[in-house]
């Protein structure tokens, strides 16, 4: 068994308006690494050095201290399954329009980490934050308001996407935001329509579409209520290059922890990778 | 008209070889019955006359202590009895059960024969324990109805709740369409019984106090009363238990835990 502790530099490259533009002005970073137990938080220390490791975070242009404040952040974030230990104390730190792309082989964890992240889990150590406020301070509901999952395999539901969609924006907490939001929430289905989904299939029933109409439709609908931090299970695998593309597309400037096996993926749309050991 | 005619051993006895027909038609068949049929039909005349001595008893006795008592043992009897076939299961069914058959059979019926009927004293036994009865025994259905059914909806319907708590939805508005599925679910047969009562039954309490003498037009009035507090009290029963088990199987940060529920084996 391999205990390993990553680190994460929350401190990112350019801000969400400098990178809304070519994927190539983007920074690309890997900060996984093998190291001894740290729960550093700390975007000044050095990480360690040696795997794969691309520059530290000092080096940066927009470092040492990023001082956009962050969205989403975690600290000492553990899972163990039978005993045995998944991950243990990670850490991360997102500002907004970070996307941290989390990769690693099945069973290392990645879905696990998600549901910690999206408090769908009980937590069993760490913490975690958004906008400053603690996940106890905020309360499951009012957290995962703001930290929405995409469960993972674009699962059938019962009903239609159009009867989801009116129940997700009509949830006490959904409205409670929309209260707060300047502008005014994207429409799930122009999202979609973006994305290649024809209109009719927001009043077909799941189990009569594909598993990549619905799972087009599942994120229009998680998306359209622009989550402070989206956390993304393998979000286009159902799908073809181009809708990937428009997906991706869609997703510029959102704050994301996205899980994906497609290497090609996480190099475009990451701006920090961790790797989860199996 | 005078009280029924008197019904002896002998009399039942002619009745029972009525039932040694289904018995000959199992044997028959290799229905493999016999035995399940022999042992029913002994606990029905077992129980039935032990009621009839407790009856007897506490209706002479007269004492609201002993009829308490008596409410007591129904109640539990009901509560054990409605969560025991079920074919899913968690922690604290039971208590859940009891409680909401206790608060609502005892409510209903107190309010039947301290308010509507207007009986002196409220717990003059001849009018309360058959009201408790009828109300626990078909609230009990009810609950037992609606708790199958709120199990298993959340445990194969959880992909959808789980959707909704994941976008900031409390337990109660993620489980609503549970709850609702649920309750209606467990009001079926009440719903039922009230659009074919005295159409295609005749309700045994009827039946009864027709035998007993009284009016057809009076039975027929305290048959409504029944079927009413039957309703109310389901209705009742199964919203309660419902929305227990629901605070049971959700955590208090709302996140469903549906490694709670228990499959049981044989359900």
């Amino acid at each position: 068994m391999v205990l390993r502790t990553r680190r994460l530099w929350g401190a990112l490259g350019a801000p969400p308006d400098a990178r809304s533009g070519e994927s190539a002005g983007r920074e690309h970073r890997t900060a996984a690494a093998a190291a001894p137990v740290s729960h550093s938080l700390s975007p000044t220390v050095a990480p360690p050095t040696g795997i794969d490791l691309a520059p530290p975070v000092s080096a940066s242009p927009q470092t040492p201290a990023d001082r956009r404040p962050p969205v989403l952040s975690a600290r000492d974030v553990s899972r163990a399954v039978g005993g045995r230990a998944l991950f243990e104390g990670i850490a991360l730190t997102l500002a907004e329009g970070d996307v941290l792309v989390v990769r690693g082989p099945s069973g290392a964890g990645k879905t696990l980490l998600l549901r910690q992240l999206g408090l769908l889990d009980p937590l069993t150590s760490g913490e975690l934050a958004c906008d400053g406020r603690s996940a106890t301070d905020w309360g499951g509901p009012a957290w995962r308001a703001r930290i929405a999952t995409l469960p993972q395999g674009a699962p059938v539901l019962p009903g239609t996407p159009g009867e989801l969609a009116a129940r997700v924006a009509e949830l006490e907490n959904q409205r409670e935001r929309e209260r707060e939001r300047e502008r005014e929430a994207p429409s799930p289905r122009a999202l979609a329509a973006e994305w290649g989904l024809a209109d009719a299939a927001w009043e077909e029933l799941w189990s009569e579409l594909s598993v990549g109409e619905r799972q087009r439709a599942q994120l229009a609908v998680v998306l359209a209520r622009r989550p402070r931090a989206l956390l993304l299970d393998e979000p286009t695998s159902a799908l073809d290059p181009t809708a990937t593309a428009a997906v991706e597309h869609s997703l510029r400037g959102q704050t994301a922890v996205w899980v994906t096996h497609d290497r090609a993926q996480a190099e475009r749309v990451s701006t920090t990778t961790l790797e989860l050991g199996a | 008209m005078n009280g029924p005619i008197e019904l002896g051993w002998g009399q039942l006895a002619i009745a029972a070889s009525l039932v040694c027909v289904n018995g000959l038609v199992s044997l028959w068949l290799h229905l493999g019955l016999g035995r399940r049929l022999l042992i029913a039909s002994l606990r029905t005349c077992v129980q039935l006359i032990l009621l009839g001595y407790v009856l007897v008893a506490v209706f002479e006795w007269r004492s609201a202590l002993g009829v308490g008592a008596i409410a007591a043992g129904m109640v539990l009897l009901a509560a054990r009895e409605s969560v025991r076939r079920a074919g899913r299961s968690y922690a604290g069914i039971g208590r859940d059960s009891l409680l909401s058959l206790a608060l609502v059979g005892g409510a209903t019926t107190v309010m039947a024969t301290a308010v509507i009927v207007g009986v002196e004293p409220w717990w003059e036994p001849r009018y309360l324990i058959p009201f408790l009865g009828m109300v626990l025994g078909n609230g009990l259905t009810g609950i037992s109805l609606g708790l199958e059914r709120c199990l298993r909806e959340l445990d194969e319907g959880r992909v959808r709740v789980e959707f909704l708590l994941a976008q900031g939805a409390t337990r109660w508005e993620a489980s609503r369409d549970v709850a609702a599925d649920a309750v209606r679910g467990g009001m079926v047969p009440i719903l039922n019984s009230m659009t074919v009562v005295g159409l295609v039954t005749i309700p045994g309490m009827m039946t009864g106090q027709l035998l007993g003498g009284i009016s057809p037009l009076t039975a027929a009035r305290y048959q409504i009363l029944i079927m009413f507090l039957i309703a109310s009290a389901t209705a009742a029963g199964v919203t309660a238990v419902v929305l227990l088990s629901l605070r049971a199987l959700f955590d208090e940060e709302h996140r469903l835990r549906i490694e709670r529920v228990r499959r049981v084996r044989g359900g």
